[in-house]
């Protein structure tokens, strides 16, 4: 190849070497701000948690300067000196503080220039900074360390709780241990479904009564066409007929409840940890539910009474007896065919 | 009497336990060709190597164009060099250079006072004496042994040397060309008047080329003068083999 | 004078270690002379730049390529780990830190001793074994000073370049990757990339570069140098320039980066 031609190619590829190793040194000079003018500072901390040569300086999150160097001040801690930018001098105030801070959670220490009073003037060169402390990662750290030192307390008490109950202590855990005290519970469930149901038989005998009471031939036609008593009667087998109804699905609920109930409390019984169980282990809880109980069962009887009182009263006894009486036949009947 | 361009008195040389120098005395005189002779391995090229710088000998006079060998100094040997030419066994001519670049390299890093246009009329002259003026712009592996050796002796040649120093000029050629590279190397004394010695094993080139002959056998010259007398009925059976080995017919002395 | 003990031992170690000892004293003497014989008085400027150019230019395309590659990869490599962290901003100054303080040079040297190493060993090589080394010499020119010092120096001085050059071109690479996956644009990427660069880093990456460039230029001038006789001996030089170049970088990367640490 001609030589002339060979030296011009070296030197352009020299040349574009030395464009590419200058271009990069711009680029640093820039970013570390080489060629700008700069003010120092000074500022004397206890700890400087890592901060190095080198490390940025920021002001209100903006890149201001650089840290300059670190010296050892004995008794005092370590004297950081560091450069501002001549430019962004005239928005430091006098008063403002420097902390020691992070570029994000896992980042380079950085320094803080924060507050600052306009009427305090701005900073000059060679200016002391006051400081300020701020929750350092590791203070973070040490809050967590108490959280979690809580967390483990709460954890244990649920823990004991729970065993507690596990073992037959108290009123929830003597409600989950205690057999009998189930069985109980559900027996009465099992009678008060009992009664609802003759409750039910005994209004639909009382509606069929009370519709041969409209016969006008019938002596209880005359006494319905009673205009006082009659709308009283009614209205109140209506309510009778209603009130069975309701309390057949208040039984039959009452027994899914129970039955419900008794499959949580075992699920939680069976896991010690649940803090649940904290929730139910309120001695209040288990009163409500036993007084529940027992009105219900007062409630069936009283119930029994006032329908044997009826049976005997002069307005149904004449209606009780046939109806004995056609029971009988049909009875009669069933047994001739 | 003529000038001795070299002097060389009880040389001696080994490499570790292999004595190849055993106590040579050679002189060389202005404008003569001196023949060494001698089967391979008998230190032929050392000899030669030892008068050009490369190898230093271990005891004995060196005394090349007034230069002592054993007491030069770098610049001295330089200036030595410039006036003794080497022309090597298989030309070692540099390939990645071209022909005009191979031949212009000594005047360009060794002389390096010349001008462009100057070179290149003395590349130009020694081409056309070696009858190679073609083959400027070609590589050396293009060109054919024979070829490769005019341009090495071309190489030598450029710079004007008093003396040159023929490593095997005519090792590997067929005769004809083995013939052609002899009448080179009378031409080239003619022409440029220089003294050489020509290593051979080869005793036509030896005849053709040789004004005196030097026969070297064990590390020492045997005999020294010219073809015929070195040749002649009383030489020593080792010379007269030589001898016989090279022309088969006896006829010729 | 004292006859020899019977029985005592020819070699100082063994007779291989003795061999490896003696070849590396002659390596040390070869930088010696280099130092001893180099001036830019006597440097053939010529050669110079004709080593530059085969050394430079040559390998410009196959650094380019390469630095492209391991930008792009390394890229594209680190993203996952950063990615574990939230922290793929990260990625422009991760990379450029590796590309600057290790990877441009490393890689450079690395494929340079592969291809100029091995280019001269053998060609010294078989100058030595064809005698063109010594016909230089006798032609009243230093052959060390042309074919050592030209080479050497061209080494040291277009090596450092091409690491500038592979910096360059791994970064694009790298920023193609990044524009890619993240969008960000070039004024931020380079921002990143820069923030965490300083002076140290480019320092030393030169440093580091030249003493890469110096070794291999030296080692595989001393092996094709003295390159034995036969092609046999071409091949080795060729071979010993590449390994010992590599070999030699490694070391020296791990002194450089020692040092560069203290300054840190």
């Amino acid at each position: 190849m001609n030589s002339t031609k060979k030296n011009a190619k070296v030197a352009l590829f020299m040349l574009f070497g030395l464009i590419i190793f200058a271009g990069g040194i711009i680029l640093i000079s820039s970013m570390r701000k080489v060629f700008i003018k700069k003010i120092s500072a000074v500022a004397v901390f206890q700890d400087v948690a890592g901060l190095t040569k080198g490390n940025n300086v920021w002001f209100s999150g903006v890149k201001v300067g650089t840290v300059e160097s670190l010296e050892f001040i004995p008794d005092k801690g370590v004297k950081v000196n560091f450069q501002i930018e001549e430019k962004s001098q005239q928005y430091i105030f006098k008063d403002a503080d420097v902390k020691i801070s992070t570029d994000g959670l896992i980042g380079n220490p950085i320094l803080v220039i924060s507050g600052g009073n306009i009427s305090q003037g701005v900073i000059e060169d060679g200016h002391i900074f006051k400081i300020s402390r701020e929750d350092s990662q590791q203070d973070m750290i040490k809050t967590l360390q108490e959280n979690n030192k809580n967390i483990l307390a709460i954890t244990d008490d649920l823990k004991n709780m729970i065993a507690s109950i596990d073992s037959g202590k108290g009123n929830l855990g003597k409600f989950l241990k205690d057999e009998t005290l189930f069985n109980e519970v559900s027996q009465t469930v099992g009678q008060l479904r009992a009664s609802s149901y003759q409750v039910t038989d005994f209004a639909k005998s009382l509606n069929q009564f009370g519709k041969k009471l409209n016969d006008p031939q019938g002596l209880p036609y005359q006494l319905a066409t009673n205009k006082t008593i009659m709308p009283k009667l009614e209205s109140t087998v209506n309510s009778l007929e209603s009130g069975a109804s309701s309390l057949q699905k208040t039984a039959g609920n009452a027994e899914v409840l129970v039955n419900e109930v008794k499959s949580d409390l075992n699920r939680i019984t069976s896991s010690k940890n649940s803090a649940f169980g904290v929730l139910i282990n309120n001695p209040e809880m288990a009163d409500y539910m036993k007084s529940t109980m027992i009105n219900v069962e007062s409630g069936t009887e009283k119930l029994d009474e006032n329908l044997e009182a009826l049976q005997h009263s002069i307005f149904f006894r004449k209606y009780f007896r046939k109806k004995e009486e056609r029971e009988k036949e049909a009875a009669k009947a069933m047994d001739s065919e | 009497m003529r000038n001795t361009v070299i002097e060389i008195r009880d040389l001696y040389k080994s490499f570790g336990d292999l004595h190849v120098l055993k106590g040579i005395d050679l002189d060389l005189y202005d404008g003569e060709n001196l023949v060494v002779l001698g089967k391979s391995g008998t230190g032929k090229s050392v000899l030669i190597k030892i008068i050009c710088g490369l190898i230093k000998a271990d005891k004995g006079k060196v005394n090349v164009l007034g230069y002592d060998l054993n007491n030069i100094t770098k610049a001295e040997l330089n200036a030595l060099r410039l006036e003794v030419g080497f022309c090597f066994q298989h030309s070692a001519l540099y390939d990645s250079m071209t022909i005009q670049e191979n031949i212009e390299f000594p005047l360009k890093y060794a002389l390096k006072n010349l001008s462009k246009m100057e070179m290149d009329k003395k590349v130009d002259r020694v081409l056309e004496a070696v009858g190679l003026e073609q083959t400027k712009k070609q590589y050396p592996a293009e060109l054919s042994g024979g070829q490769k050796k005019r341009i090495g002796i071309a190489r030598t040649i450029v710079v004007n040397p008093k003396i040159l120093l023929y490593d095997e000029p005519t090792a590997g050629l067929d005769p004809i060309t083995c013939v052609e590279i002899n009448d080179l190397i009378n031409q080239v004394k003619a022409e440029f008047k220089a003294s050489s010695i020509i290593i051979t094993h080869d005793l036509t080139c030896a005849k053709q080329t040789g004004d005196r002959v030097s026969v070297l056998l064990d590390g020492v010259f045997e005999k020294t003068g010219n073809f015929a007398e070195v040749f002649n009925s009383e030489a020593s059976s080792q010379i007269k083999q030589f001898h016989d080995y090279n022309f088969i017919d006896n006829k010729n002395f | 004078m004292l006859k020899k003990p019977p029985g005592k031992r020819e070699n100082f170690i063994s007779e291989k270690i003795d061999r490896q000892l003696l070849d590396f004293k002659s390596g040390v003497d070869f930088v010696i002379l280099f130092f001893k014989e180099f001036s830019f008085k006597t440097l053939v400027w010529s050669e110079f730049v004709h080593q530059c150019y085969q050394i430079g230019l040559k390998s410009l395309g196959l650094i380019s390529l390469t630095g492209f590659v391991t930008g792009l990869v390394f890229t594209q490599q680190s993203r996952p780990s950063l990615l574990d962290f939230g922290a793929e901003s990260w990625l422009p100054s991760l990379v450029s830190i590796a590309i600057v303080r290790a990877l441009a040079a490393l890689v450079t040297a690395i494929i340079a001793a592969g291809k100029v190493g091995s280019n001269i060993g053998a060609e010294l090589g078989s100058m030595r074994v064809t005698e063109q080394i010594d016909a230089m010499e006798v032609s009243a020119v230093r052959p060390f000073n042309f074919l050592v010092i030209t080479r050497v120096l061209a080494c040291t001085i277009s090596i450092p370049i091409l690491s500038f050059y592979t910096a360059a071109v791994a970064l694009a690479g790298s920023f193609i990757n990044v524009y890619v996956n993240e969008q960000t644009n070039l004024r931020a990427f380079l921002f990143d990339a820069f923030d965490s660069i300083t002076f140290l880093d480019l320092g030393s990456s030169l440093i580091k570069a030249i003493l890469f460039g110096f070794t291999i230029g030296m080692v595989s001038c001393y092996s094709g140098y003295n390159a034995s006789k036969g092609t046999i001996g071409v091949g080795k030089a060729a071979n010993t320039s590449v390994v010992r170049s590599i070999f030699l970088i490694f070391i020296i990367e791990i002194f450089v980066v020692q040092v560069t640490n203290s300054f840190r």
